[in-house]
């Protein structure tokens, strides 16, 4: 599970993120949309403890997250918009080291198996670089998944693939939700989240201006891309824009 | 309810970045075409003390390998600064160095795998360069000092010293040309500093009034300094005036303060790193 409570990141003069409070309960998809500069990739960053936040607390698996807390990263897998590959491994290579890294005993079993799992059993002796981009992500997937989290932080999963790569990354992320794992999705892909997501909170200037199920949303606004027009159209909440 | 998170242990989550950066160096060609330089100038040292020997009979010093041996670890510890220099600066600008950090890594344990990582490559190439002297021993007939091992063992002590200062002046830069460009700079500094006092000593003083005694006095002072902040200077300090004429005491003196040094260096790097992030360059 993962609870963020009064979560506040300045860069200078800048708030990146402002005061975002939001939970999301274990075998959910959350959809954390926003335009470019919303304050997405900066929260997942916090929830990984990789920036430490100016104010507010999150909690991961009831754990709060702490700056450079390495155990606590054990509870995440984390896959960003681009992998950033090593230019000298192979896919196994690469999956291996990350194994190594999370401290797993059978590592070659584990590397085929989550590489079988995102349909690159074939690919282990592949140079990673050289991979598609889809290809790559689902890399980052394998990779994400190696330690078996209980939560995947995904930042911008699909952006840049083909739609053959969506449906795949696709597919993997609703299995995994499906298996009981959190799955917390930024993106700014609209019709992919409607696809996926089972509730979904709206970025804007670092605030979370909205907050729903997807059918709620879909009720409200008829789609997704409607919803978050209207919402971000508007500089304050939902309910201030109800109540104009 | 609060989730038990699997614990890694800091030192396993060291030897995994080290043996990364190790492989890492062993298949490129740079650690080989570094130990083939260093080879290279050491020989040329030598063949000049044996032409005086054969040619003019002029007498070698004592140890005719010092100068060789300081010259070829001083090649090799440069490289393997630039190394960590380098590796550290490329994770920053490919964004590999965040993705590292979605594991369970931080600053220090990143900080302790690269400077380990590196030192087991230089120690790995410290056999090659005790056979490529004996070599040179059997070729020229001098024979070989008896303080080469322990030379080359202790040798890794200042070798940690300058590859902690690689890595501590590449966590503030962005590329990797930057800080290459950056450590040149402090490198000629550190070692220009004490090369030109050298220089300055071999220039003949006829008037005490003379502006060379002047800037004798100002460099003796910058080299004094410079024998106690110069990870290069500990290199000499520790093999060349301590290991190798067998000055126990002042070579264990000096390594102690390599070593506290080399501490901090890596200290600061991960601190360092702490506060500018590890997101990519430009992020």
């Amino acid at each position: 599970m993962i609870e963020i409570e009064g979560l506040t990141k300045r860069f200078g003069a800048r708030v990146a993120v402002n005061s975002l409070s939001l939970s999301v309960r274990q075998g959910e998809i959350y959809g954390f949309l926003g335009a470019n500069g919303a304050g997405k990739t900066t929260t997942i960053r916090m929830l990984l403890g990789i920036l430490a936040p100016d104010a507010g607390e999150v909690r991961v698996c009831g754990r709060p997250v702490r700056r450079g807390d390495r155990d606590g990263r054990m509870l995440v897998g984390a896959v960003g918009e681009t992998q950033h590959l090593y230019s000298d491994m192979t896919c196994g290579d690469y999956l291996m080291f990350f194994a190594a890294l999370y401290g797993l005993h059978d590592r070659a079993g584990r590397v085929a198996e989550v590489l079988a799992d995102v349909g690159l059993l074939d690919r282990w002796s592949d140079r990673a670089q050289d991979l598609s981009k889809g290809l790559q992500q689902k890399l980052g997937l394998a990779r994400a998944l190696l330690h078996d989290p209980p939560v995947l932080l995904l930042d911008e999963p699909v952006s840049g693939l083909d739609p053959h790569g969506v449906r795949e990354v696709r597919e993997i992320i609703v299995r995994e939700r499906d298996r009981g794992r959190l799955v917390f999705i930024s993106s700014h892909i609209l019709a992919e989240i409607a696809l996926v997501a089972d509730r979904v909170g709206i970025m804007q200037k670092g605030h979370l201006v909205y907050s729903d199920t997807v059918a709620g949303a879909i009720e409200k606004f008829e789609t997704l891309e409607k919803a978050f027009v209207a919402v971000t159209r508007y500089e304050g909440s939902l309910l201030d824009l109800a109540a104009e | 309810m609060t989730a038990r998170a699997p614990h890694v242990p800091a030192l396993a989550t060291v030897a995994t970045i080290a043996r990364r950066e190790a492989r890492a160096a062993l298949s490129g060609l740079g650690v080989y075409v570094a130990t083939s330089i260093a080879m290279v100038a050491a020989t040329w040292l030598l063949l000049i003390d044996v032409r005086a020997l054969r040619v003019e009979g002029l007498l070698v010093p004592a140890d005719p390998y010092r100068a060789p041996l300081d010259v070829a670890l001083l090649v090799l510890a440069f490289f393997f600064a630039v190394s960590a220099a380098v590796s550290t600066a490329r994770d920053r600008e490919t964004g590999t160095l965040e993705v590292l950090f979605f594991g369970p890594v931080d600053e220090i344990t990143y900080c302790l795998g690269k400077v380990c990582g590196l030192l087991a490559v230089y120690a790995l190439m410290m056999p090659v360069l005790a056979l490529s002297l004996a070599a040179l021993s059997l070729m020229s007939g001098l024979a070989l000092p008896g303080s080469l091992g322990a030379s080359l063992v202790f040798s890794l002590i200042p070798a940690a010293m300058v590859l902690s200062l690689g890595l501590v002046l590449s966590i503030g830069t962005r590329r990797v040309r930057s800080a290459v460009l950056i450590l040149g700079g402090v490198a000629l500094i550190l070692v220009g500093g004490s090369a030109a006092y050298s220089i300055v000593l071999l220039v003949p003083i006829e008037n005490p009034s003379s502006p060379v005694v002047a800037l004798r006095d100002v460099l003796a002072t910058v080299n004094g300094v410079l024998r106690w902040v110069s990870p290069f200077a500990y290199l000499q300090r520790i093999v060349a005036e301590g290991v190798a004429i067998g000055a126990w005491r002042s070579a264990a003196i000096a390594a102690g303060f390599a070593l506290a040094a080399s501490g901090a260096m890596i200290v600061l790097a991960a601190q360092w790193l702490r506060w500018r992030g590890v997101q990519k360059a430009g992020e």
